[in-house]
């Protein structure tokens, strides 16, 4: 081990939700010995979820992050779903895909234009008070950030017709939605969507235009050192299409093949985790690959998820206009799965247009307008919620008691999972780009650009994952019968 | 007139009081316009250290969102109170501690031990390893809201600040208009003014919970039974949940006249409960109701057990 000469602290990292740190370590020469990506916060939900009612956990929990507060509500509320055996009737179903959907638009929206993106949009050694939102906006125009802001506006407000609020949504209850929409509504609903749809377009054509073009970006979406094979995992329907409000976890394989889909309830058995003495957050792998270190490879159990993920453990998108972008993507790349780390750029952005179209085309559903609000509910027990957050898969945990107030929770977040490819795209970047003790703010942004593909939560990762739960998992079906009991 | 000059900071929060800034869609433009954003974690990159370089009040306003909950918080607190003239309490955990505040109903080491297992494995402020040195900053024993360590020029409630109120500061900032110290940037009444439901102060006989059944959508949620924290909550937001069928949680805190906020509640509820007769019977009847409440902090405090008169759990 070469002797740290200089030591040098990242702190905040910005433009991304929650508190991180990084630390680096420089050797004599002032090259990379070492770097730490720590989470110096905590708050503790697991904890003081315990006693609460059940019903207000969608409420409760969303509070984990007010950036992806509907991923929490309603993998809260299908947790509640499974407790009770209610899943819920169509109209209430649809209901929730279509916030669903417009959230996920929104949510990429923000990391495209807000977050991640200034960094190519305006310049990753731009100076830093230019690297925001108001820099891309002096970039491309005020023009298209009028549209910009209109159309995370027009995600935002989808979300308050049909949740009740913009942030922070209300309406999910277990077994069903507390309130429909009004035909005006729908209405509005549908000409926003339309235009989200077109919007998500456009979007792609600047990605092209000033991305895939960009000396930076192409140098790191085919840099060695920013690709990084590790295992991924994320939600697919039934044809094995990417889903994102519901459907069975696949993980997949470096070389792409499968190594395990199944309900969420069975992977979390397959999932265990590491503490570390010098991070709030826990870091999970695979547990039969096993920990091999901060490392990539077959070997090791390092697993993915998010965009990048999604796109490489699905076989098709499900909506036409996606599907094209995915396969110029898979063309590009010669084929999946995809390992460059700066992919996730590209994979969100064909994301956003795939929720743009599955909001249009809910938007239009009958079903939306007719039909049973709540399905009637069994007796509280165990039950087990899974979506994918904007940032990746996402799993509520309850055991309810006999009155419906929570025992233990378990969440098992999109971030946490992401934890160590994170640390690893970090040490790789700062390996790459820290040369000869030369360190300045613009190289020190490089190193933060690496985590910035991931559009982390770190609110959202510092929770408990597997192994502080209960041994037992019951599966229900819609009469709340027991169809398979699992145990860990 | 001179840009002014503001920050924004999160503490122990979850970003959607960084969000909510941006609901106020195109006005963002406007005070872009009027202000320079020199600190913004969430959103822009300048970092402690730049903040440390400013002068003395340089910053005009920040909004500071979040609980103190680390001493990390309780550090940015009292920096940012330096470098800021006007201090505002932004969103419900800087301004009640928020749902976190629950929190304090347990301690530092049962926190850790749900959240780490056995002791052996809990993160440490400070480690060394293989010579590298690492530090945290300390999980305090208690959670509290910003003006229990800075004093507090503005409160900005709700869980998040709503548009209206948003967009309302905002239109100040622009202006070059701030108010007095000690504003609220909410109503000075309660939600029921602001719901559109029919209230008759009817007796409640059964308390209800959300998911047992559907609520008639025109009389008063707590009329009906469910537990509407509306009377004992600021307004300000246009009654938005119970306008989704869905009861206040009190997430704008207590109203200009409450101190505390679960206990209002608690005497507003009983008051309904109650027929003022004086027997046995009746008495039964009346603890049968009050048993149905199966969740009384996570109730009544949802929001604000850190600005409770309770305070916290304290343990031999």
């Amino acid at each position: 081990m070469s002797e740290t000469i200089r030591q040098i602290r990242i702190d905040p990292i910005t433009r991304l939700e929650g508190h991180g740190r990084i630390e680096l370590f420089l050797d004599e020469a002032g090259n990379l010995a070492d770097a730490f990506f720590q989470i110096p916060e905590l708050r503790g939900f697991e904890r003081f979820c315990q006693g609460r009612q059940g019903e207000d956990m969608p409420q409760i929990t969303e509070r984990i992050c007010g950036v992806c507060p509907e991923a929490h509500h309603f993998a809260s509320t299908k947790a509640l779903d499974a407790c009770y055996g209610a899943p819920p009737p169509p109209r209430a179903r649809k209901l929730r895909e279509l916030l669903y959907n417009a959230y996920t638009f929104s949510d990429h929206l923000l990391h495209f234009y807000y977050l991640g993106g200034p960094d190519f949009l305006v310049g990753p050694s731009a100076p830093p008070q230019e690297r925001s939102i108001i820099g891309v906006v002096g970039k491309v125009g005020l023009e298209l950030g009028s549209e910009v802001i209109k159309h995370r506006g027009y995600g935002q407000r989808i979300i308050e017709l049909v949740g009740g609020r913009p942030i922070h949504p209300v309406t999910g209850i277990p077994g069903g939605q507390s309130k429909g929409i009004t035909t005006e509504e729908r209405d509005e609903i549908q000409s926003m969507a339309a235009s989200t749809v077109e919007f998500a377009q456009t979007t792609l054509g600047v990605f092209h235009k000033m991305l895939l073009q960009d000396k930076t970006y192409k140098r790191f979406i085919s840099d060695d050192a920013q690709i990084l094979p590790t295992y991924y995992m994320g939600l697919v329907d039934e044809t094995k299409a990417t889903h994102f409000y519901d459907g069975e976890v696949r993980i997949v394989a470096p070389d792409g093949s499968e190594y395990a889909q199944a309900p969420a309830a069975e992977i979390l058995g397959q999932i265990a985790e590491r503490t570390e003495p010098w991070t709030y957050v826990k870091i999970p792998y695979l547990k039969d690959v096993g920990w091999k270190g901060f490392v990539a490879g077959s070997d090791s159990g390092i697993y993915r998820v998010g965009p990048l993920a999604r796109l490489n453990v699905c076989t098709h998108i499900g909506t036409p206009l996606a599907q094209q972008e995915y396969e110029r993507y898979m063309e590009f790349f010669g084929g999946g799965p995809v390992h460059a780390t700066f992919a996730y750029h590209w994979a969100r952005l064909i994301e956003m247009l795939s929720a743009a179209e599955r909001t249009a085309a809910l938007a239009e559903d009958p079903d939306l307008m007719e039909g049973a609000l709540r399905a009637p509910l069994g007796n509280p027990g165990r039950g087990v919620g899974v979506i994918e957050a904007a940032r990746g898969t996402l799993i509520h945990d309850y055991d309810l008691d006999d009155r419906g107030l929570v025992r233990t929770v378990n969440l098992v977040v999109a971030t946490t999972h992401n934890v160590a490819g994170i640390s690893l795209s970090i040490k790789e970047m700062a390996k790459d780009v820290v040369r000869n003790g030369k360190v300045d703010r613009g190289v020190l942004n490089l190193v933060e650009m690496s985590f910035r593909n991931y559009d982390p939560c770190l609110a959202c990762a510092t929770h408990a994952v597997a192994g502080q739960m209960p041994l037992v998992v019951e599966v229900r079906n819609a009469g709340g019968e027991i169809v398979e009991r699992i145990e860990r | 007139m001179a840009k002014a000059k503001i920050g924004v900071y999160w503490a122990a929060a979850c970003g959607g009081c960084d969000c909510s800034l941006l609901e106020v869609n195109e006005q963002i433009l406007d005070v872009i316009e009027a202000a320079d954003i020199l600190f913004w974690p969430c959103a822009a990159d300048a970092k402690y250290e730049d903040v440390r370089a400013f002068a003395h009040n340089e910053l005009d306003l920040v909004l500071f969102n979040g609980a103190i909950r680390t001493e990390e918080n309780r550090e940015m607190a009292e920096l940012l109170r330096t470098r800021a003239r006007w201090l505002a309490a932004y969103g419900s955990c800087a301004h009640t501690g928020g749902v976190i505040g629950l929190a304090n109903l347990s301690t530092h080491d049962e926190i850790f031990a749900t959240v780490f297992g056995k002791q052996a494995n809990w993160p440490k402020t400070h480690v060394e390893v293989a010579g590298r040195s690492l530090d945290l900053p300390a999980f305090l024993e208690r959670l509290t809201p910003l003006d229990t360590v800075v004093d507090v020029d503005y409160y900005v409630p709700g869980c998040p600040p709503p548009r209206e109120v948003v967009s309302g500061l905002f239109s100040a900032l622009i202006a070059g208009d701030l108010p007095p110290k000690g504003t609220v940037f909410a109503s000075e009444k309660n939600l029921c003014e602001e719901c559109a439901r029919e209230r008759k102060q009817e007796r409640i006989t059964r308390i209800l919970r959300p998911h047992e059944q559907e609520p008639d959508p025109e009389k008063c949620l707590l009329d009906q039974g469910f537990v509407c924290m509306g009377p004992a909550t600021r307004g300000g937001c246009g009654a938005v949940c119970p306008a989704a069928n869905m009861p206040c949680t009190g997430c704008a805190g207590p109203t200009a006249r409450i101190r505390d906020q679960g206990s209002a509640m608690l005497n507003t509820l009983a008051s309904l409960i109650g027929t003022g007769e004086e027997n046995e019977e009746q008495w039964e009847a009346e603890d049968a109701v009050i048993a149905q409440l199966a969740d009384l902090f996570g109730t009544f405090y949802r929001f604000s057990s850190a600005h409770s008169l309770f305070g916290r759990r304290y343990h031999e």
